[in-house]
């Protein structure tokens, strides 16, 4: 028993066993460290895209990166009878309404005519 | 062309001149008092803040301020902000720097005192300006490089109208029109009715019932004037920094908001007739143009004048 605890061999091999465990060890921990700043950044990152690159800080306002404005906001817009702002495209044209349809309109609160 | 409004039962409106345009509250009978003070009351700081003709204006300070570093107020951070938010969303067809080129085919003033100014021999600059202006929101800081110089008048009154609806909302006031030269929102319904309904175009032809949401209509028609033997007109091209010569005339947008409204009319009115179905239809908004000829064209979900007769 006593041989075999001071075996220079045997000593040798249980301080690399302790190294090659430490080894691991850290490296399992270096990769869940890396992992944890990586996941902030890329979040820090998205939320910044999300606010306009406005919400900290001084900002360029260069590029032409996506942004939120058009993003429908609140219950959107709709008119009578009318599909609500479906990214559906129609393009269709007429002519003039007829006096009879010009009739059948409903009397107007308001105009939009540019100013 | 002014035509003739009526207001429903039980609503009650209220007309004032703001920003350089006429402003227009619609709101339940009794509220209409409230409602008026409140919005009138808005439009007033928002003009003595935003004007670009008033050399008393934050606006104009900071159009004076040829790369300095300048403080200013929350309501023209977030003017400045959106609008240069919105030069970034249209890749720069609505361009908030286009101030200069104003300025050189005579819309220095207001525009009922522009008359016929003299030519100017200064060539365009074109737009593109707002890429190199500088935010920083926690100082509430802006710095506008040399040369660059803003005009948020049409952002400002769209952003004014929301503004104005959700100040009233605040008021509890359930149902309001707000329409500030013709951009307009509306919230909840009138009494009597499911729509608000509103008369679009210059000719005031075609009325649409809006339900929710808003309407803004750029034009050539208003805003003209002649500098020496040219035709001018206010809506200018930022890659010439000249009126724009896209084949339309008249270009009427839907979006849930006012401010998009106002901005993707400008956006439509530059990239013209052709270009347009991919912009509408890819923001998901509503449109009607009317092109030079006078050939009405619309865009997504808006209206065929059926359902609107319907």
């Amino acid at each position: 028993m006593t041989t075999v605890r001071n075996d220079p061999a045997a000593k040798r091999r249980r301080l690399n066993l302790r190294v090659s465990t430490l080894k691991r060890r850290f490296g399992v921990a270096s990769l869940l460290g890396f992992g944890a700043i990586f996941g902030l950044v890329a979040q820090h990152a998205v939320g910044t895209q999300k606010h306009s690159g406005l919400a900290s800080g001084q900002v360029s306002t260069s590029g032409r990166g996506a942004t939120t404005f058009f993003d429908a906001s609140g219950p959107g817009y709709s008119f009578n009878d009318s599909a609500v702002a479906t990214a559906e495209q129609s393009v269709a044209s007429s002519a003039q309404a007829s006096p009879q349809q010009q009739q059948q309109q409903p009397a107007p609160v308001a105009q939009s005519s540019g100013s | 062309m002014k035509i003739g409004l009526t207001v429903p039962s039980g609503l009650a409106r209220h007309s004032f001149g703001a920003m350089g345009t006429g402003v227009l509250v619609v709101v339940p009978t009794d509220r209409l008092e409230r409602a008026a003070a409140e919005v009138e009351a808005l439009f007033a700081t928002w003009e003595q803040a935003l004007s670009r003709f008033r050399p008393t204006s934050e606006l104009s300070a900071l159009n004076r301020s040829s790369g300095r570093v300048i403080v200013v107020s929350e309501l023209v951070f977030e003017v400045v902000s959106a609008a240069l938010e919105a030069a970034r969303a249209t890749g720069g067809l609505f361009d908030p720097s286009l101030l200069p080129d104003l300025v050189r085919i005579g819309y220095d003033r207001t525009f009922d005192a522009v008359g016929s100014p003299k030519p100017s021999a200064a060539a365009p600059r074109g737009g593109g300006g707002w890429r190199r202006v500088r935010l920083d929101r926690s100082r509430s800081t802006i710095a506008l490089p040399p040369g660059v110089e803003l005009d948020l008048g049409g952002i400002a009154k769209g952003m004014a109208v929301d503004a104005s609806l959700q100040a009233l909302a605040g008021l509890g006031i359930d149902a309001a029109l707000v329409s500030a030269g013709g951009d307009l929102a509306v919230r909840g319904r009138s009494p009597q009715s499911r729509a608000w309904p509103i008369a679009v175009g210059e000719d005031g032809n075609e009325v649409v019932e809006l339900v929710r949401g808003a309407l803004a209509t750029s034009t050539t028609a208003r805003r003209r004037w002649r500098q020496g033997d040219v035709g001018r007109h206010h809506l200018l091209d930022p890659r010439t920094g000249e009126p724009t010569r896209s084949g339309l005339l008249e270009v009427s947008v839907a979006a849930p908001t006012c401010m998009q409204a106002e901005v993707a009319a400008k956006a439509v009115f530059v990239l013209g007739p052709t270009l347009a179905a991919g912009f509408v239809a890819r923001h998901g908004l509503a449109a009607r143009l009317v092109n030079d000829d006078g050939r009405r064209i619309v865009l997504g979900p808006w209206p065929t004048r059926a359902e609107a007769a319907a």
